[in-house]
């Protein structure tokens, strides 16, 4: 399995770990289409990562999307009012605008689990992200915030909906300055600004975060809640790579509960996202809860060793070479464990850890970077 | 060994000012001040990497991790929205982005207003908040010529002192936004060096503080 393994680029070796991982935790696979009904998209554009979809128009008319999220497909065909709870895990395509605003093809591995969610599920699911992580590298972190806590200490500043969306764009770029600009003038309690400006700072593991909210007034539910999950998170041994941040933030509209992001050192972005989102449930005519997440396989092809050969050995023979000969010595060479690459001539140019030349049936090593 | 963090710092008068104030603030680089073709810029022992770059790129070297943290102007950040953290004001390179046109100029509402400018999204997003239909014309430099030749009604740009628009008999008519420059920091990189980052934060808050005091 380990020589299959290496054969595998970084981010197909993790997906592999990762649907490994999800279905040994009782999460079965699922599969979307690679289209929807562009309605779908149109319907809940904040929900999406970007607002722009690739859309066509198909055969019957119907202007259809190629899938931007997996997340609004899952609910669209899940079964409501079902007890119990659906696990479900996907390896799927999406199809997003990259940097330089032209569409890409996003590898994502994910998971959604939908129904009545209780505190051991979802603790499940951020443990499950966190293996994630784990699965990518030894370096990784978990920002986690409570969306109920963040819209409780809000509701206490009696904003009107611009400036609630101007204080989380503030949060959301932990700009102390501009949050301060915002909130004075604008009528607010002074203690109410105070306690907005210390949970934007906030950034912290559990035991040190979580004593810092107990003077936050109205949020004693949600301390407690987490304190529960911090706890849980602890007998999974997870505790320790969750960051509580409240700068982390999501649309009120679509998440309630925990949101959390996933960074592995040396990827530039977030690898990883995911949060409760029972109000996009909702708003799609479902009765139930939901929690998942997605991680970005695309953040991952330039994670790992920079200096990857093409072949261990590459073995040159001229055109009068024997066949048979060539063959033998490529044999004797993979029994080595090595890769070859048989071929006349130099050609292309390749990264070797070996160059031989194949004359009359003898082998000469030409080169080496042992 | 700490890990360094690595500083895209703008070129030119600014990028001078804010070394000046790094340095005082403990995160000095003597390499740096030795001319020579050098990009980059280290000092090991205050854990820094310096590199000058182009004042409207910093954000897309912090944006994707070449750089942890940078300076860029609040203009950049506004145009391009990159996903960064924004963790001081430097109250420095201050200046105004305008609408800007001539003395004489009166907003026709009968007719889409064009709109000169090196900053298009700025532009769309302030007068979308006012439901004013315009066509943007997207210009690399020379702005002013706009509105001289007819090329539009008015343009958005940064004014720092006003002296080329009433050079040209053209007057700031709004101010959008108050610019300045900013310290930002990489996502990624503050979650595995947050206190050095944290700490570099309020070493250079501190010094800028300092300096407004003198000011004063």
């Amino acid at each position: 399995m380990e020589s299959l393994e290496s054969a595998l680029r970084p981010e197909e070796r993790t997906s592999l770990r990762l649907r490994s991982l999800y279905g040994r935790h009782g999460y079965r696979q699922y599969k979307v289409s690679k289209f929807e009904e562009y309605d779908l998209y149109a319907r809940n554009k904040r929900f999406l990562v970007s607002d722009s979809v690739l859309t066509f128009t198909d055969t019957d008319g119907r202007l259809m999307a190629l899938k931007p999220d997996v997340t609004l497909s899952i609910i669209k065909n899940a079964k409501d009012g079902e007890p119990g709870l659906q696990k479900l895990c996907y390896h799927e395509t999406v199809y997003r605008p990259g940097g330089s605003g032209t569409f890409r093809e996003i590898p994502q591995d994910g998971l959604e689990c939908l129904g009545d969610l209780d505190l051991y599920t979802v603790c499940e699911v951020l443990m499950l992200a966190v293996r994630s992580l784990e699965a990518i590298s030894d370096r990784c972190v978990l920002n986690l915030t409570h969306l109920g806590l963040l819209e409780t200490v809000l509701d206490g500043l009696t904003a009107d909906d611009a400036t609630r969306a101007s204080i989380l764009r503030c949060m959301a770029r932990k700009s102390r300055h501009e949050l301060e600009t915002v909130c004075t003038g604008g009528g607010m309690d002074d203690e109410g600004i105070r306690r907005l400006l210390e949970l934007t700072e906030l950034h912290g593991q559990f035991d040190t975060v979580l004593p810092r909210l107990q003077s936050f007034p109205g949020v004693e539910a949600y301390v407690a809640e987490l304190e529960a999950m911090a706890d849980l998170l602890a007998d999974w041994g997870v505790a320790d790579r969750v960051v509580l941040d409240f700068s982390l933030t999501g649309d009120l509209d679509y998440y309630s509960g925990v949101v959390f992001q996933g960074y592995v050192d040396g990827a530039p972005a977030r690898v990883l996202s995911g949060g409760r989102y029972d109000k996009l449930m909702e708003r799609l005519g479902k009765h139930s809860g939901a929690i998942g997440f997605a991680v970005y396989l695309d953040q991952l092809e330039r994670l790992g060793n920079a200096t990857v050969r093409d072949v261990d050995a590459l073995l040159l023979y001229d055109e009068d070479e024997d066949p048979k000969q060539v063959l033998q010595a490529v044999k004797l060479l993979r029994s080595n464990g090595k890769t070859v690459r048989a071929q006349r001539g130099r050609g292309d140019a390749l990264a070797c850890g070996q160059v031989l030349q194949l004359k009359n049936g003898r082998l000469e090593i030409l080169a080496t970077d042992d | 060994m700490q890990p360094m963090i690595n500083v895209a710092l703008p070129k030119g008068r600014l990028g001078e000012k804010v070394l000046a104030i790094l340095e005082s603030a403990g995160y000095p680089c003597p390499a740096i001040h030795d001319p020579g073709r050098r990009l980059i810029f280290e000092n090991e022992e205050s854990g820094v990497r310096y590199f000058w770059v182009k004042p409207s790129d910093v954000a897309i070297y912090v944006e994707r991790g070449a750089a942890d943290v940078g300076v860029v102007g609040k203009d950049i950040l506004l145009e391009y929205q990159p996903d960064v953290y924004e963790l001081l004001d430097l109250h420095m390179g201050k200046c105004r982005m305008c609408v800007a046109g001539p003395k004489t100029f009166r907003d026709d509402p009968e007719k889409t207003l064009r709109v000169a400018t090196k900053f298009p999204h700025i532009a769309r997003d302030y007068y979308a908040g006012r439901s004013r239909e315009i066509d943007i014309i997207k210009l690399n430099g020379s702005i002013e010529l706009a509105p001289i030749l007819g090329l539009s009604d008015v343009i958005v740009d940064i004014v720092e002192t006003g002296a080329t628009l009433r050079e040209n008999d053209l007057d700031a008519l709004e101010t959008i936004v108050p610019i300045s420059a900013r310290l930002i920091a990489n996502k990624s990189s503050y979650q595995f060096q947050t206190e050095a980052i944290r700490a570099m934060g309020d070493a250079v808050a501190q010094r800028v503080a300092q300096r407004e005091e003198k000011e004063k």
